[in-house]
């Protein structure tokens, strides 16, 4: 599980939490030594609850991605907060012609009939010949949202939806 | 070619950033509250006489705050501001194909008035949109007011207040691209309207808001709802509670949060904030997001700090592979007053793309 979630972290968590665990120990072990006995049991309580906050925290990660892959979740979840900001691709501003910041016009926009012509940036069923993946993978392009790009596990969702036929569902 | 020009004009328009208030300064204890230099009870925006005077002295290495540096006073009624804003950025990733983008952009240009009669002031600031090519055939996109309201305040700290504006929330750090500001409802020209009331004391504050999307500039989640934010703060430490509830077509959102800050020794100051945010999105299911800040602040000498800072945004708390990081170190320097310039860098390890760095240099002048 904790080699999991440093592959997850890029070992920054865990090597972080690991060090707390240590430190904990290492203050633990030197709290009888305090004059005062309520602030080394006070301490020593703040340590143990420490454990378990960091147990909880390992044990709650999970692998499976249970979001939905559908056009719903994406659009609001992801595609709206990433790209659809002010100085990008809202109503707005419309960079490049392209708007994500509304589920219909963000649809519309990706998959049925872009504004700038130049054919649909997802390709139903084929997200490997979509131009969207491409734009979030960063093959051959520079990544997009260049600022913030997206997790792996969103551009899976995506991918996953795509492939499922990109249905605006 | 159409990709390399939207992701020019794209990476240059994220980057544009508001003009807000220098929190560090309340944060390292050197003024006691937000209010003393600023007329907004969440601080930003127009300075106050008190915060003029004080520009020259507290921020910078000397100079006349004065509007116009003290060549016209306006009337003891009328306060006046504006903040100009330019900024040249170099943006890189691990794996780009096409080398480093490099671009010089202008980032705000906005002017600032306030009407004063005893407890009552109206506010207003407005101007253009930062931008690197023109995206709109008409003139009036590119003017914008990020805030107006009407406000009374009473000499005990109590205020009330309506109008377009951002609810008291969080750090209230400048930077609007933090995770803690964009990804909580505060990023660029979300202000919503609303109104709000509160207080402000010395020791203590305390702030409630409604608000109504925005329907003129409709950027970020289209939501209504209120915000609460009560902090707590002593000579060498502050801890702050927040929650925000916001519904709309596109879901409802609910956040709960903390906020705390502690100074060391030689004026250096720990902050951060963590909030967990329940998005229960429309037609779909909920997810439970975090996102987190851990900052340091050191001034160096009169007129030049460094913050640093850590942080992360999780979009599903549950699933370890939809995780946010980021993490840059800021350069501030205050030659004189009026003047603000940032040297900035900043690295972000997200997704498959491995590390995306970001290096800026900003030049700030306030009227």
């Amino acid at each position: 599980m904790v080699c999991d979630l440093e592959r997850a972290t890029g070992g920054w968590l865990v090597a972080t939490l690991s060090r707390s665990v240590h430190l904990a120990n290492e203050v633990t072990l030197e709290a009888p030594e305090l004059d005062n006995s309520d602030s080394a049991d006070l301490l020593s309580a703040w340590m143990k609850a420490r454990y378990a906050i960091f147990a909880c925290l390992i044990a709650a990660c999970t692998t499976t991605d249970d979001r939905p892959a559908t056009w719903s979740f994406i659009s609001t979840g992801i595609i709206e907060p990433a790209c659809g900001t002010a100085g990008c691709h809202s109503q707005w501003s419309q960079v490049s012609g392209v708007i994500l910041d509304s589920r219909e016009v963000a649809y519309k926009t990706l998959v049925t009939a872009p504004p700038d012509g130049n054919g649909p940036y997802v390709i139903a069923g084929m997200p490997d010949r979509s131009q969207l993946m491409f734009l979030l993978h960063g093959d051959e392009i520079r990544v997009m949202p260049p600022d913030a790009p997206l997790p792996a596990a969103d551009i899976a969702l995506i991918e996953q939806w795509i492939a499922d036929g990109a249905k605006d569902n | 070619m159409r990709g390399v020009a939207i992701i020019a004009s794209a990476l240059v328009a994220v980057a544009v950033q508001r003009a807000e208030a220098f929190p560090e300064l309340t944060i390292r204890g050197e003024v006691a509250r937000c209010t003393m230099c600023h007329v907004s009870p969440g601080g930003g925006g127009i300075l106050n006489e008190y915060g003029r005077n004080e520009a020259g002295d507290l921020l910078s290495r000397g100079g006349d705050g004065g509007f116009l540096h003290g060549a016209w006073t306006p009337p003891s009624w009328l306060l006046l501001g504006g903040d100009l804003r330019a900024a040249a950025l170099a943006y890189d990733d691990t794996q780009a194909t096409e080398g480093l983008q490099l671009a010089a952009f202008p980032m705000q240009a906005d002017l600032r008035a306030a009407v004063q009669a005893g407890p009552f002031a109206v506010v207003v600031t407005g101007g253009l949109r930062g931008s690197t090519r023109l995206y709109s055939k008409s003139a009036a996109n590119y003017v914008q007011s990020s805030e107006h309201y009407a406000m009374w305040t009473a000499s005990s700290g109590a205020y009330v207040r309506a109008g377009k504006f951002f609810p008291v929330q969080g750090l209230r750090l400048p930077d609007h691209t933090l995770y803690v500001a964009r990804y909580t409802g505060l990023d660029l020209f979300e202000q919503p309207y609303g109104a709000d009331a509160g207080y402000v004391g010395d020791a203590w504050e305390v702030h409630a808001a409604g608000f109504v999307h925005d329907p003129i500039v409709d950027v970020g989640r289209r939501e209504s709802g209120g915000v609460f934010y009560a902090e707590l703060h002593r000579e060498a430490w502050a801890v702050g509670v927040q929650g925000r509830f916001g519904t709309g077509e596109e879901g409802t959102r609910a956040l709960g949060g903390m906020t705390g800050w502690v100074r060391g020794p030689g004026k250096l100051v720990l902050l951060g904030e963590l909030d967990v945010i329940n998005d229960q999105i429309a037609n779909a299911s909920a997810v439970k997001r975090g996102v987190g800040l851990l900052g340091v602040d050191q001034k160096l000498a009169n007129g030049v700090a460094l913050f640093g800072w850590y942080e992360q945004y999780q979009e599903e708390l549950s699933l370890r592979s939809a995780l946010h990081q980021g993490a840059g170190l800021a350069l501030k320097i205050y030659p004189r007053a009026h003047w603000e310039l940032i040297i900035e860098g900043e690295l972000q390890h997200v997704g498959p793309r491995g590390n995306v760095g970001l290096a800026m240099f900003q030049a700030h002048y306030y009227l």
